[in-house]
């Protein structure tokens, strides 16, 4: 199979084939992640359209010292923060303390009573998640989505999102923590 | 240890994410205490269904109708990049013929033409830049002016075509050009006499 790499040097020389098959393999995952961003599968069609087109067109500022999917993300992520500042949605700010809506969150909580998890099937467990997702706040639950959905390492969504590392860490345990929460309530 | 460890260190501990030394003490906690065994098998779960949340699923013909769009950008670029040509080829082929009609150098013509060039932006830009004020101010009311404008000059492409329009710009401009310099010169004619 041929690295990234390569297929974007052969699209900057023209190959229109090279560039679709970047397309082809990153359309899943784009995807996966545009439609827990924005909660609505055809909006995330579109901006994923838009994210291949914005790559396609920038293709010659990829630093083939990073990996391109990480260089995707980045457009991928400022798209929708681009979308919802053009919307004037709330997001986040990575610098504030993050409030589930029961009060400011406090992630050092050591958790108690009987679980709930473990009496539920994994099919279930993953239905719930789903439904727990759209209620994190949109900041903790992108840095969710790149770790457990697309399976970026801390790393690499550290240099997708310019976050420290330790930042990125401690977001997505806030994420899994509210996650928890809200599943062990539905 | 004292006392039950927080749940981030047990989904670090589940991450593989803990130093040998925190691992040990952690681990020896487990080993005594049931509740943080189940809390642990909690994440557990919680952790293998997060990592195996089903795909997005793309629509058939997803990357073609990407394709489609990429070819259509890289169409409308081309429509640019055609006018632009043209004008500079107009400019060219306009300041060739107006060196062989005045009998001027054209490397006269053209450093004429860029100290001219040159003077005018140097009156125009301070100008430029207060217009640029007041046109922020009168910005809303301009926008349905330009719109129209805008409407009427794309319905002027689309009859004459981007390649003549952008000869008739050129043409005009070239135009502006010479009655410009002919007017300099027949005022330092006038100077001198």
């Amino acid at each position: 199979m041929t690295d990234d790499r390569t297929l974007v040097r052969q699209a900057l020389k023209g190959d229109r084939k090279a560039f679709e098959m970047l397309v082809r393999r990153y359309e899943q995952p784009l995807l996966s992640y545009l439609g827990r961003m924005t909660g609505d599968r055809e909006a995330a069609i579109d901006f994923a359209q838009d994210v291949f087109l914005k790559a396609y067109g920038s293709l010659r500022s990829y630093d083939p010292a990073y990996g391109f999917s990480t260089w995707l993300f980045k457009i991928a992520s400022n798209h929708v923060i681009d979308h919802w500042r053009k919307k004037r949605l709330s997001t986040v700010s990575l610098d504030q303390p993050v409030d589930d809506g029961e009060g400011e969150h406090i992630p050092q909580v050591p958790d108690t009573g009987p679980s709930v998890v473990r009496r539920l099937e994994l099919a279930e467990v993953r239905r719930r998640i789903e439904k727990a997702l759209q209620a994190v706040p949109a900041a903790l639950r992108e840095l969710f989505v790149l770790r457990h959905v697309n399976e970026f390492s801390y790393e690499e969504i550290a240099v997708i999102k310019n976050l420290p590392v330790g930042t990125v860490k401690n977001r997505v345990f806030q994420a899994k923590e509210l996650i928890k929460k809200r599943l062990e309530g539905i | 240890m004292t006392g039950c460890p927080r749940s981030e260190l047990l989904v670090r501990f589940l991450e593989g994410d803990l130093d040998a030394r925190e691992r040990r003490a952690l681990e020896a906690h487990l080993g005594t205490c049931p509740a943080c065994r189940e809390r642990l098998e909690d994440w557990r779960v919680l952790e293998e269904a997060a990592s195996s949340l089903p795909p997005v699923e793309v629509p058939p013909g997803f990357a073609e109708s990407v394709m489609d769009a990429v070819a259509c950008a890289e169409e409308a670029r081309r429509r640019w990049l055609g006018p632009i040509a043209a004008a500079f080829s107009t400019l060219v082929v306009s300041l060739l013929g107006f060196f062989l009609f005045t009998g001027t150098s054209l490397p006269g013509v053209l450093v004429a033409a860029l100290r001219s060039a040159g003077s005018a932006l140097g009156r125009f830009v301070p100008l430029a830049i207060k217009m640029l004020k007041v046109a922020d101010i009168l910005r809303h009311a301009v926008l349905g002016l330009l719109s129209a404008l805008a409407e009427s000059l794309a319905a002027l492409t689309g009859t004459v075509g981007p390649a003549r329009l952008a000869f008739g710009i050129g043409l005009g401009a070239l135009l502006l050009l010479a009655l410009y310099l002919g007017a300099k010169g027949l005022v330092s004619e006038g100077e001198r006499t």
